[in-house]
């Protein structure tokens, strides 16, 4: 457990103080978990827009003429895309056994000099160490201080984001810009990624950039029903979309494919750590996949439910949830490779009760 | 102590009592930690409880919540309401929130009970942090 000592307060602390937000330590950092509700946030991101504080992502800049090539032997993803469509790249740092380190984004552009990785704050500084263990002459890793990062997500996002910051609403998905601010050092990058499912922008930046941001944001969207939203809303709305979260879904036990993210893999790309280990699990087949299911009644099943198909046990919880948008328990779990086929019935153990349920495809939540 | 009248428990029920029934909810205190209720179970009538057993269970957004009978007896109505509304224990904590009322086979359990200001002054206290 942390102590109040050593816990780290975002840079946006003392607006959420003021707003009423209720704070809980998320991987030693003091963030707001609620405002209002889980499910009237919840309800806010997909019918207009909500704000959230994500300032404790990791952000590293990587740079030097060799970047290109260290990321891309980090990671599964292609940032190659990168450089053709100066667009942000999701992938995995896995280990040389093909256990995930760690989900990231790499943002970077045509010039293949810089690049801003973004990373989970609960693996951030394993990942810096990975980072360094494994770089290349030529180029250099920074881990930024003093950052800070906001996500606005909704159907509503784009319109208050392009009252706001010009230029990044009328981004294709995925893409990003590079934004000046007010000073040399006020740069700051507006990414048009997110979490949520929905239309939006993620800004990483200088903490006093960003707080700056976040006030302007709140005050051009009140009229379109922007209101600040919590890590729990931010957990249920990417968990309908079926978004794994590192430390629950991903971990160095288990490989991207058997987290059945083999889209996230680009096998037409050279080689990459854990390439090897990936290849031969593929060849082999899979023991054990992650999948995702929804109860049939009333329950919500938690991580470390455990899951049973006719009668027969070796299915575990590792995301679950009660769903706002459909009205019911969703969860992700790990089990047998045979179990993973949409519609296949399984039961769920809730409270000592064995509650049916069934295996779905992903999103939970389509529109 | 008038109809009106409440008292809790260290675990954050009310009772209200009306002639020997004690009718038990959720503090707004607790409501508000427990936060969106989405789930209630409403329990079998009929069942004897003493103090202090769990008596129903109550699921948020974020965990399951064990609610315990305040006062011993038999638990004689539940708030069929809240299968269809759960969150009438976040809306109404204290009123239409109501989980299920108990034949209090020891009214003088009751003395043993915060009143609304001792509860208020709980609350203040360092061990007094929302229901587990």
């Amino acid at each position: 457990m942390s102590t109040t000592t050593d816990i780290q307060q975002s840079p946006l602390h003392d607006l959420h103080v003021l707003s009423g937000a209720r704070l809980i330590d998320f991987h030693g950092w003091l963030l707001p978990v609620q405002y209002t509700s889980v499910i009237d946030e919840h309800q806010t991101v997909r019918k207009s827009a909500g704000l959230f504080d994500i300032s404790h992502m990791g952000q590293l800049l990587v740079r030097g003429s060799n970047s290109f090539a260290f990321l891309q032997r980090l990671i599964t993803g292609d940032v190659q895309r990168c450089l053709d469509k100066a667009v942000g790249v999701y992938g995995h740092l896995c280990l040389p056994s093909g256990g995930v380190i760690d989900d990231i984004f790499v943002y970077g552009g045509k010039s293949g000099q810089e690049f801003l990785v973004v990373v989970n704050s609960s693996t951030h500084e394993k990942d810096v160490a990975w980072f360094k263990q494994n770089k290349l002459e030529g180029c250099e890793v920074l881990d930024l201080e003093h950052r800070a990062a906001l996500a606005i997500q909704g159907p509503k996002a784009l319109e208050i984001i392009r009252e706001t910051v010009p230029g990044i609403a009328e981004l294709p998905r995925f893409a990003f810009q590079r934004i000046s601010g007010d000073r040399p050092n006020d740069c700051y990058w507006g990414c048009r990624t997110g979490y949520t499912g929905e239309e939006g922008a993620e800004f990483f930046g200088p903490a006093r950039t960003i707080a700056t941001l976040w006030k302007q944001l709140l005050e051009n969207g009140r009229e379109a029903g922007l209101k600040p939203c919590g890590l729990g809303a931010r957990d249920t709305l990417r968990l309908e979309m079926g978004y794994p979260l590192y430390g629950n879904d991903l971990s160095e036990e288990r490989t991207s494919l058997e987290a059945n993210m083999e889209w996230a893999i680009k096998w037409k790309k050279d080689d990459f750590i854990g390439r090897a280990a990936l290849e031969r699990q593929k060849a082999e087949g899979l023991k054990e996949q992650l999948f995702a299911f929804e109860i049939l009644e009333r329950g919500i099943t938690r991580p470390g439910c455990h899951l049973f198909k006719d009668g027969t046990g070796g299915g575990l919880c590792t995301s679950g949830t009660f769903s706002p948008s459909l009205q019911k328990g969703i969860g992700l779990a790990y089990g047998p490779a045979a179990w993973n086929r949409p519609g296949a019935t399984l039961e769920a153990e809730i409270h000592n009760k064995r509650v049916p349920a069934q295996v779905v495809t992903l999103p939970f939540y389509k529109k | 102590m008038t109809n009106t009248e409440r008292r809790y428990a260290k675990s954050h029920e009310w009772v209200r009592v009306e002639g020997t029934i004690g009718y038990v909810g959720i503090s707004d205190h607790a409501q508000h930690e427990v936060t969106d209720v989405v789930y209630a179970e409403v329990p079998k009538t009929g069942k004897t409880l003493k103090a202090g057993d769990e008596a129903t269970t109550i699921e948020s957004v974020k965990a399951a919540f064990s609610i315990y009978a305040p006062v011993s007896g038999t638990l004689v109505k539940a708030n069929a309401e809240l299968e269809n509304d759960p969150a009438l224990i976040n809306k109404s904590p204290y009123d239409q929130g109501w989980m299920f009322a108990i034949e209090m086979s020891d009214p003088s359990e009751l003395n043993a009970l915060m009143t609304e200001t001792q509860y208020q002054e709980f609350l203040k206290s360092p061990g007094a942090a929302g229901p587990h």
